[in-house]
């Protein structure tokens, strides 16, 4: 993929470094903008995503918490409504739920009802984490991305990360930002000024024009992978990073399907009432028929994730499930 | 208890008689409006939404918003129309909303007892009991890094206080040094639930030392004291002493709203609670201080009654509101904005 491609003289950063850039420079930017949660500060972050913020700009603006979800969301919530731009951190996206209430009652239903606006992003450790198991390697994206008012992205490269990230912060709205484990360590080309990626706008990872792969967070790179395999037996498969999951970008999902006329999602989370059910619905409900072939999903399956490491690879998606995907969308 | 705030009901020779006055007659405007409303919901007329009514415990309404400033902001409790009421929201605002007609608080959109007033400094309110209050402590978070000037009283029911959330938002304002004044107004029923059934702790101030803060349990029926020690825990929060702990014993005169018909509640209990009632006792209270007379007693009921047919009247004419042809453009849910 173009991001781990390091052209001559490119700057690279990690996915970790580039989320950090974007707040670094969006804090210097704005000083309504302020980072709170756990081990944030001294620590840097439990994802060290926030290293050498406390020390750059100090604790008022980089607050250590206690453990307390709730109090982060509704805090960033509050804080928001009058005057700052505050971004809060989750432990796991598991935690998301002790923080689903106030975003889902408050958050997202502010503007709606009163015409206010309430500016800040909760982000945070999303996805599987080989190794961790229990409930710290679930993906809660669809959760969120069901509730109008709220904006939800998860990011495949550090590019997007950091562009992403920016929007978000400058966003007026409830923004989620979900950073899947695997990624932070990943490198890739990143802008080093301002760099901004809309929200809702999808992105073409690879051009193709046999199968549209549609994906997002780290089932991206496995997508690429299997457009590679796939390269090789001649089928030409589209990677469409979907970057933001509310709002869907469904013209752009549209305009692939209506080129290759086949479709397989992939994504971490359930499939029922997931993104892949999204995205094909999106699909299908559309004016004109585009698929030629039963559309795909590949999420993870319908059960809770073993915690050992060997048990949970074949209850989420991967290369051989993506693959059977794409070979019952081109029989 | 082993902090307390000490606060001391002010001598009325002490007090400005004009503050006085201005308190006495928020005290019937509060009682007579929601008597009105309670009256109009009974009668059949069309009313939207649960109203949470707070006759009997009026004197925290009235002695919070004289205790803070105007700039100050509150996050009501959902047994908030008080607050509304004190703090200057139009009658017809709220009448209008009752109706469900165009031009009120909440725009249809939001319950009239969780909607903000900005104008007013009246914000944060939802009907996830504590959700509010963490909001609330966000909203002081603001008030601080900010330099506002500002302080934040955060309002609950005596329901709310075993939600977790309560816990999670007392301590992070205490630790974090926030400018807040936390409330619970003890009517002592959850609905129907006594408190004293469901929680071990005879005061539920207690709580605060947990915390680290300063907690007080008050006679929530003395508007004097309600006043004194809601201005001593503001100024307290102003100095950047961080957040305090007041519990306000009053008793509910009515069902937990209007539609609630309260037949579980015993009568003697109830029959109690209106020897205490907090109006009567300040209105006694200034007849005997030689600051008001009957009539002058008569006659600010009188012209309460009138302000109050007035909104009801303007609420009612008002027009209803009309089903959109285009839900979604309308109630868009997102803001454009982008910060530059």
């Amino acid at each position: 993929m173009s991001d781990t491609m390091q052209l001559t003289n490119e700057r690279t950063l990690t996915f970790r470094d580039a989320i950090n850039e974007a707040i670094r420079q969006e804090m210097a930017r704005d000083e309504r903008v302020i980072l709170m949660g756990e081990d944030v500060g001294l620590k840097g972050g439990i994802a060290g995503v926030s290293r050498g913020l406390l020390e750059e700009f100090g604790k008022d603006r980089v607050i250590d918490t206690p453990i307390s979800e709730m109090a982060i969301a509704g805090a960033c919530c509050g804080a928001a409504m009058t005057g700052l731009r505050p971004i809060g951190e989750f432990y796991y996206s598991d935690m998301l739920m002790f923080m689903a209430d106030n975003v889902v009652t408050s958050g997202a239903r502010l503007h709606f009802a009163t015409g206010m606006t309430a500016p800040y992003v909760l982000r945070g450790r999303d996805g599987s984490k080989p190794g961790d198991g229990g409930p710290h390697q679930d993906s809660f994206a669809a959760w969120f991305a069901h509730i109008p008012g709220l904006k939800v992205v998860m990011p495949a490269t550090p590019q997007d990360a950091k562009g992403l990230m920016t929007a978000a912060i400058r966003d007026d709205n409830p923004v989620i930002f979900l950073e899947q484990i695997p990624l932070y360590g990943t490198k890739g080309h990143v802008p080093e000024g301002e760099h901004v990626v809309p929200l809702g706008k999808a992105d073409i990872k690879r051009a193709g024009t046999d199968v549209t792969l549609a994906c997002v967070g780290r089932c991206v790179h496995d997508a690429l992978a299997a457009s590679e395999r796939w390269a090789k037996k001649g089928i030409s498969v589209e990677v469409l990073d979907l970057r933001s999951l509310r709002p869907l970008d469904v013209e752009a999902i549209r305009k692939s399907v209506g080129k290759t006329g086949r479709l397989v999602v992939t994504h971490e989370g359930w499939g029922s009432y997931g993104i892949g059910a999204e995205v094909i619905a999106s699909v299908c409900d559309g004016p004109e028929l585009l698929l030629r072939s039963p559309a795909q999903r590949v999420g993870t399956v319908e059960t809770h994730i073993p915690s050992s490491p060997i048990l949970a690879r074949a209850c989420l998606p991967n290369g051989e499930r993506i693959d059977a995907a794409i070979a019952a969308s081109m029989r | 208890m082993t902090q307390t705030m000490g606060a001391k009901a002010e001598p009325p020779v002490e007090a400005e008689h004009a503050g006085l006055q201005e308190m006495m007659a928020q005290l019937v405007l509060v009682r007579e409006f929601e008597t009105k409303c309670a009256e109009l919901y009974k009668a059949g007329e069309h009313m939207v939404g649960e109203y949470h009514l707070s006759l009997g415990q009026e004197a925290i309404s009235v002695g919070t918003c004289a205790g803070v400033r105007q700039a100050d902001l509150v996050c009501p409790s959902i047994r908030g129309m008080g607050i509304y009421l004190c703090r200057g929201t139009p009658l017809d605002f709220l009448t209008t909303t009752f109706f469900d007609h165009v031009g009120g608080i909440g725009g249809g959109r939001w319950a009239h007892w969780h909607s903000p007033d900005p104008e007013h400094g009246i914000l944060a309110q939802t009907g996830m009991l504590g959700s509010g209050l963490v909001t609330s402590v966000g909203v002081a978070l603001s008030q601080k890094h900010l330099r506002t000037g500002k302080i934040v009283v955060s309002m609950l029911g005596d329901g709310a206080t075993n939600v977790g959330y309560v816990h999670e938002g007392l301590n992070f304002a205490a630790f974090a040094d926030l400018p807040v004044v936390f409330i619970i107004e003890n009517n002592q029923y959850a609905v129907s639930t006594p408190i004293s059934s469901v929680t071990k702790t005879e005061n539920l101030s207690a709580r605060a030392q947990g915390y680290g803060m300063p907690g007080v349990t008050i006679d929530g029926n003395d508007v004097l004291l309600v006043k004194a020690t809601v201005s001593e825990a503001a100024e307290r929060a102003r100095r950047g002493k961080g957040p305090s702990l007041i519990e306000c014993v009053t008793y509910r005169h009515s069902g937990s709203t209007v539609k609630d018909p309260d037949k579980l509640r015993p009568q003697a209990e109830k029959d109690a609670a209106l020897r205490q009632c907090p109006v009567q006792r300040f209105k006694t209270l200034l007849i005997e201080r030689g600051l008001l007379t009957d009539k002058d007693y008569e006659r600010l009921v009188a012209k309460t009654h009138q302000r109050i047919d007035e909104a009801v009247r303007v609420g009612k004419s008002r027009e209803p509101f009309k089903p959109s042809a285009d839900p979604l453009k309308e109630y868009w849910p997102y803001a454009e904005g982008v910060s530059q």
